[in-house]
């Protein structure tokens, strides 16, 4: 097609666009939603992965306390352990000092803790560092032997059971984005039938004298194109906005949850989702072109 | 100019249209083809712009096998034949003008070419002065005159039109044939599928008569029945 050609195809796709204000307003509102579903999905399932990124690379395991253990026989497991090869440092937190630890952590929000002092339902615990990650786990595996110590909590324990939550959410993120897409979809390819209807004369005249079928085609898919353009605008405006808020208030709030940068994050998503809504509005419009045009 | 070897059609519901088919038609000829409703005419003349393909035998326009034709290969073939309906086929939020140059336009023509060819076409037809009218705001003759200008705008080796006069009254009818014999003489292969039987009678031009999807007679300058 020559240069010239692709004006008429933006004119005429965007004569398509206002010709079915409605239904194109709908079909990339439905777009937008099915995309917002996925730009969620996406943002969840990186923020999970740097999270277990985050706790794998953490070399500190915790060995918590029964309460029957007492401050000097702590300190003398806290010795020993030093002495453990791979060991760099063992720290004793009692449960007088893992509860300021954990006001201090609410920072000025400390009225929820209130009257928590009185029934300190905190456990002391041992913070072992290891300087090595290889090391983790059979250091892990050794403190958990120890008389006294009632659960031994280390990175990579928890990353295991994130990843069965991370998988379970993708799994249900695929299917409730796979029938949103098929949604969206339909509905674009309605949209284009409409127009397709519209132009038929133009069309018959269009084959008739000889307009090849790429020349007739684009222009439809041009407009499916503008209407999933538009609905992965309102997603990333939705997403961008959303997560920034949800990032500012997590900073303020819960400081020690590890949120990716929105300006890291977003502008990734958004590719994903530009990719997605094209790609909807293209297969949207073929499927219309298919079953019309090519009779 | 044409050649069908043997063509026949029978449409998807078994009705068949046309039945082996045998007809050759030179460069710069011009033939009528007759018959009733339902016979075959209109059949006849859509397999030769490829608006359908034969079930069986061969359609060769201007050197090209139509069934080996793809895509781009069926859009450049039409560029060389212009075709005319019954019903013109304008569109109506376009002038005259406009009608005539979009046929240019969907085959990627520069605006100079545009701006050069569809005065010269509107003077052949006699529309000159109506470039600016709507379809709306002219007579039937006229539109079909448009519709004329529009199918040969690019100057093509052949022309044909499907009951050009069908919905014309007889003296717009004659105007109109005497338009198709006039690009004739400047070297257009044409051909009209028509049943304006009196127009056929006094023109005497070759006449392809068809009925039941056969061909019945061939004759030059005939006549649309047969001579008594």
């Amino acid at each position: 097609m020559k240069f010239r050609t692709w004006g008429y195809v933006f004119r005429e796709a965007g004569r398509g666009v206002r010709r079915n204000r409605q239904l194109s307003l709908v079909s990339a509102t439905t777009v937008a939603v099915c995309l917002v579903m996925l730009g969620v999905f996406n943002l969840l399932a990186l923020n999970l992965d740097h999270l277990a990124l985050t706790l794998e690379r953490q070399v500190e395991i915790v060995a918590y306390l029964a309460n029957s253990v007492t401050a000097e026989a702590a300190q003398a497991m806290a010795e020993q352990l030093a002495a453990v090869p791979g060991v760099d440092a063992v720290t004793y937190v009692s449960r007088d000092e893992a509860l300021r630890r954990l006001m201090e952590q609410f920072g000025d929000k400390t009225e929820l803790l209130e009257g928590i002092d009185q029934h300190n339902p905190l456990e002391a615990s041992l913070e072992i560092s290891v300087g090595d990650a290889a090391r983790v786990e059979p250091v892990a595996r050794l403190v958990a032997e120890l008389q006294g110590v009632t659960e031994v909590d280390y990175g990579a324990n928890t990353v295991a059971k994130l990843f069965t939550f991370t998988r379970a959410l993708r799994l249900v993120g695929l299917a409730l984005v796979g029938l949103l897409t098929i949604g969206a979809t339909f509905l674009i390819s309605n949209t284009i039938r409409i127009t397709i209807f519209a132009r038929r004369r133009e069309i018959s005249i269009m084959k008739l004298v000889g307009a090849t079928d790429w020349f007739i085609r684009w222009p439809f898919m041009m407009e499916g194109i503008i209407i999933g353009l538009s609905g992965t605008a309102l997603a990333v405006g939705a997403l961008w906005f959303g997560y920034s808020y949800l990032v500012n208030r997590t900073a303020e709030a819960m400081p020690f949850v590890p949120l990716l940068n929105p300006w890291v994050v977003v502008p990734l998503t958004a590719g994903i989702l530009a990719a997605f809504g094209i790609g909807m509005g293209l297969v949207g419009s073929f499927t219309s072109l298919r079953r019309y045009l090519n009779s | 100019m044409i050649i069908l070897d043997n063509v026949s059609k029978v449409f998807p519901n078994r009705v068949t249209a046309l039945h082996d088919i045998n007809l050759r038609v030179d460069k710069g000829e011009f033939v009528f083809v007759v018959g009733p409703s339902g016979a075959g005419k209109s059949t006849l003349t859509k397999l030769l712009y490829r608006e359908i393909t034969p079930t069986r035998g061969v359609v060769m326009v201007d050197g090209r096998n139509l069934q080996r034709l793809r895509g781009t290969q069926v859009a450049l073939l039409r560029r060389s034949i212009g075709v005319v309906f019954q019903d013109f086929r304008l569109l109506p939020d376009k002038t005259v003008f406009e009608n005539v140059a979009f046929a240019l336009e969907v085959i990627e023509a520069t605006p100079r070419e545009i701006r050069r060819k569809v005065p010269g076409v509107l003077a052949l037809v006699g529309l000159r002065q109506k470039a600016n009218a709507y379809p709306t705001q002219l007579s039937g003759g006229e539109q079909q005159r448009v519709a004329l200008a529009r199918a040969m705008v690019n100057n093509p080796a052949l022309l044909i039109c499907d009951e050009p006069t069908g919905n014309l009254d007889p003296q717009t009818a004659w105007e109109i044939m005497r338009l198709l014999s006039e690009i004739n003489a400047l070297g257009t292969t044409v051909i009209v599928a028509t049943h304006a039987k009196p127009i056929v009678n006094a023109m005497r031009r070759r006449v392809v008569a068809v009925d039941q999807g056969k061909i019945l007679r061939d004759e030059e300058r005939g006549s649309y029945d047969f001579e008594v």
